[in-house]
């Protein structure tokens, strides 16, 4: 049995060549492609608990720091994509619609989640990532080809940007009320606490990187400040995801160098967002994943979205918009790996069990299927077409 | 502004700390508090070093010093023990590049010049301090009252601490300056070699004390499996250079966390067989570099140039762990100390190299690549302190104070010979 560190890097680097050889060997044989992170959940859970069993039992709590870290990277990072000024640029109508939809189909998922026993703690998790929606899919297609129904996609591509923020909102807000009371200061005054810091540190990024022009330094400065965030943050028994998304947001609203912090943090995203996941896999155990919690996310929370994005199709089609579908939900249903980064965050503040995380597992690589499919064979059909007589 | 800020958070985490609940609640994110303190900063630190001209990582160090556990408390020796990690992996990595500098062609034209003065400190510093210290200590009993054999016995240890420096400084002024030349290459391959002999030597001299005290002196069996300990780790070392070389030429993915599991292989082993993580490094590095120049050395070079995050958290981390109140108690020998090891190291090394017909720069510059001492000093310190029950705290405390001296003041020494001789870059 090897030692946690060496086992963690080893695993991390067997599941981004598995990536890298996948990608590979995909490229030009199918033209949807595979649900990011897949490889890397499933390289852990091969090596990991749930296969070979070669690594230690206990590596995710060994090496808490550095999923804590990593989950408060991929919160700054969607800080720091969440842009006020872009906000304004779109219509109002919009902005509602972009909020509401995942919120609607998130609340739902938790709802129902919570009726068939999943626990509030579990119910909240499930909602959060329920409201996840991966524009990465529609950036994939657009490379082969315009698509057949650009304004449906605009649209889609709107939520799936959005999507991330109430999802953060509601798995961090929600989080930190699941920890136990009993903490120094009270319950009310941490999260005031972790809200300010969070405030505090996003402006001191700033103003510290005002001066640093090499990027190197600009990563060395961030990994700083993300650290001393989710450090705080635990210490405070708040969530550190939310905390460095909420500094992340700040730095991108309130500061003119927002870009170079957005390319520092870009640099690193890879190797932060596949060591939780080769963690996650490590960590599984060999556990039938929950049927119900599975069928919440792919049943339940696709019913929701198709609604919402039938919805959403009447109220555009109210403010003029021309559109050829009105499924406009089933683009919403592909889900990215932040939805698994939650997942792990849940997994690391505890009351998620093995069976709880196949499901959801289960129901992220359904509901890329399903969504992708749907994209492939419909939204994208005409585009398929030309991009390959032009490929 | 940016100083503020760092004073701001800094309060904000003493305060932390200093609320009941807090700190015992999570060691993890205590670790991650402090490395983010620390990382933060040492950045604004080496920032201020560069306006003043001296090296980066002397920011780094006095920055770790002062939010260490025994100035600010702001990283606590829990949190110290938690970042060890780091600091072995940052070692790790600044062996392996200290490795791939060193190639074998510049080797081979001057090994008479490295191999004359790496011998000429083992025996001349060696003596040298020794002898000096004996007569000090009949003068000045700064380790209490001694009998002659332990006094002996100390001024011996000091001697042989004393030859001891420290290659990670050396190498990180000479990346922080982007230097190369001469000097740079001789001072370099005696960095490796002086690490292999005085892992032997003091071995060598620790029984040979042991032998005066009357304890188990077995000088001959320690320096053979010694000796074995190092020709292991330089063969371990070899095989993961090999292994290094081969994957980046032939796959090539991912090389920074390739060059992370490495380093980490060689922790582990070293760890798992007594062997030197060290030296296992550093012969990774040459073996990568010499046996693989086409893909290692461009892979080497942007190792180096993401290097500032490695050398933050390991001098911050080094800083952190150097005791400085031991000044308060000791500061005359302390000062002594430094003050003979620094004046062995300039007469030693500038007669070696004339005697060798050296470059000028060499002859003029390189002792003061010599001066800064770190964690090979501090680990012989303290296994002095954990054999010599009699003598060895006292002389560990004094030899962790000329430490931090030497540490601060070899980096700007060293920077400065490297500008002066014109091979900084």
């Amino acid at each position: 049995m090897l030692k946690g560190t060496l086992a963690f890097v080893l695993l991390l680097i067997l599941a981004l060549a598995g990536a890298d050889l996948k990608r590979r060997w995909s490229r030009g044989r199918r033209r949807l492609p595979g649900f990011e992170g897949f490889v890397t959940v499933l390289v852990g859970a091969l090596l990991g608990n749930a296969g070979l069993g070669l690594f230690p039992a206990d590596l995710t709590a060994a090496l808490r720091p550095v999923v804590l870290l990593g989950l408060a990277w991929i919160g700054l990072l969607v800080g720091l994509q969440f842009d006020v000024r872009l906000l304004r640029w779109i219509q109002p109508w919009q902005r509602w619609m972009g909020f509401l939809v995942p919120f609607g189909a998130g609340s739902i998922a938790g709802g129902a989640a919570l009726a068939v026993g999943c626990g509030l703690h579990g119910s909240i998790l499930l909602a959060a990532v329920a409201m996840i929606s991966s524009p990465r899919l529609i950036g994939v297609f657009l490379r082969s080809g315009p698509p057949a129904d650009r304004s449906a996609m605009r649209l889609i591509r709107l939520v799936t940007a959005l999507a991330s923020t109430p999802a953060l909102i509601v798995y961090g807000v929600g989080m930190t009320l699941m920890v136990p009371a009993g903490g120094p200061l009270g319950r009310a005054a941490e999260s005031v606490v972790g809200a300010g810091l969070a405030v505090v540190l996003g402006y001191a990024t700033i103003i510290l990187l005002r001066r640093e022009h090499e990027e190197i330094h600009v990563l060395a400065l961030l990994l700083g400040i993300v650290a001393l965030l989710a450090g705080a943050a635990t210490m405070i028994r708040t969530e550190p995801m939310l905390t460095a998304a909420i500094a992340g947001a700040i730095i991108s609203n309130r500061g003119h160098l927002a870009h170079r912090a957005l390319r520092a943090a870009h640099a690193i995203e890879t190797p932060m967002l596949t060591a939780i996941l080769v963690l996650l896999g490590a960590w599984w155990l060999p556990r039938v994943p929950s049927l119900a919690v599975c069928a919440v996310l792919v049943g339940i929370r696709g019913a929701a979205m198709v609604a919402g994005g039938g919805a959403m199709a009447a109220v555009a089609r109210g403010h003029g918009v021309r559109l050829r579908t009105r499924l406009l939900g089933m683009g919403l249903l592909p889900q990215g790996p932040l939805a698994l980064a939650l997942l792990v965050g849940g997994a690391v503040a505890g009351g998620v069990d093995a069976a709880f995380a196949g499901g959801i597992f289960t129901a992220l690589v359904i509901n890329h299927a399903i969504g992708g499919a749907w994209m492939h064979g419909v939204l994208f059909r005409r585009a398929t077409r030309s991009g390959g007589r032009h490929a | 502004m940016r100083w503020f800020f760092l004073v701001s958070v800094a309060a904000v985490v003493w305060l932390l700390r200093a609320l009941p609940g807090f700190v015992l609640a999570d060691a993890g994110a205590s670790a991650l508090v402090a490395f983010g303190l620390l990382t933060i900063g040492g950045e604004l630190a080496g920032e201020v070093a560069a306006r003043l001209r001296v090296p980066r990582i002397t920011g780094y160090l006095v920055l770790g010093m002062a939010f260490g556990p025994f100035v600010l408390g702001l990283v606590s020796a829990p949190d110290l023990d938690s970042l060890r990690v780091f600091e072995e992996l940052a070692l790790g990595l600044i062996a392996l590049t200290a490795g791939g500098e060193l190639q074998l062609a510049s080797l081979r034209k001057r090994w008479k010049l490295i191999v004359g003065i790496t011998a000429s400190h083992a025996v001349g510093i060696f003596l040298g301090a020794a002898g000096l210290f004996w007569l000090i200590l009949r003068v000045f009993p700064f380790l209490g009252p001694l009998g002659p054999a332990e006094m002996a016995g100390a001024a011996t240890l000091i001697g042989i601490i004393t030859v001891a420096k420290s290659p990670a400084t050396t190498i990180a002024v000479i990346t922080e300056l982007k230097a190369t030349g001469s000097l740079v290459d001789t001072v370099l391959g005696i960095t490796v070699l002086k690490d292999l002999v005085i892992l032997i030597f003091f071995t060598w001299v620790n029984g040979i004390v042991h032998g005066w005290l009357g304890g188990p002196g077995d000088v001959s069996g320690g320096v053979t499996s010694l000796a074995a300990t190092v020709g292991l780790s330089l063969l371990a070392g070899g095989g993961l250079g090999l292994l290094l070389g081969t994957y980046l030429s032939k796959i090539g993915l991912h090389p920074e966390i390739t060059v992370l599991a490495v380093v980490l292989l060689s922790l582990e082993i070293a760890h798992g067989s007594g062997l030197e993580h060290l030296l296992i490094s550093m012969a990774a590095g040459f073996a990568a570099r010499n046996l693989f120049p086409a893909s290692a050395t461009g892979f080497l070079r942007a190792l180096e140039r993401s290097s500032p995050p490695i050398y933050v958290i390991f001098f911050g981390l080094i800083g952190a762990g150097l005791d400085i109140r031991v000044f308060a108690t000791a500061w005359l020998a302390v000062l002594i100390l430094f003050a003979v090891r620094l004046g062995l190291v300039w007469g030693v090394t500038g007669a070696m190299a004339r005697a060798l017909r050296a470059d000028p720069p060499i002859r003029r510059w390189a002792w003061m690549g010599f001066v800064a001492q770190a964690g090979l000093s501090l680990g012989l310190a303290a296994r002095v302190a954990r054999e010599f029950p009699n003598f060895g705290g006292a002389l560990a405390a004094v030899v962790v104070g000329a430490v931090v001296v030497n540490q601060v003041a070899g980096p700007i020494l060293w920077r400065h010979a490297l500008v002066a001789s014109g091979e900084a870059g």
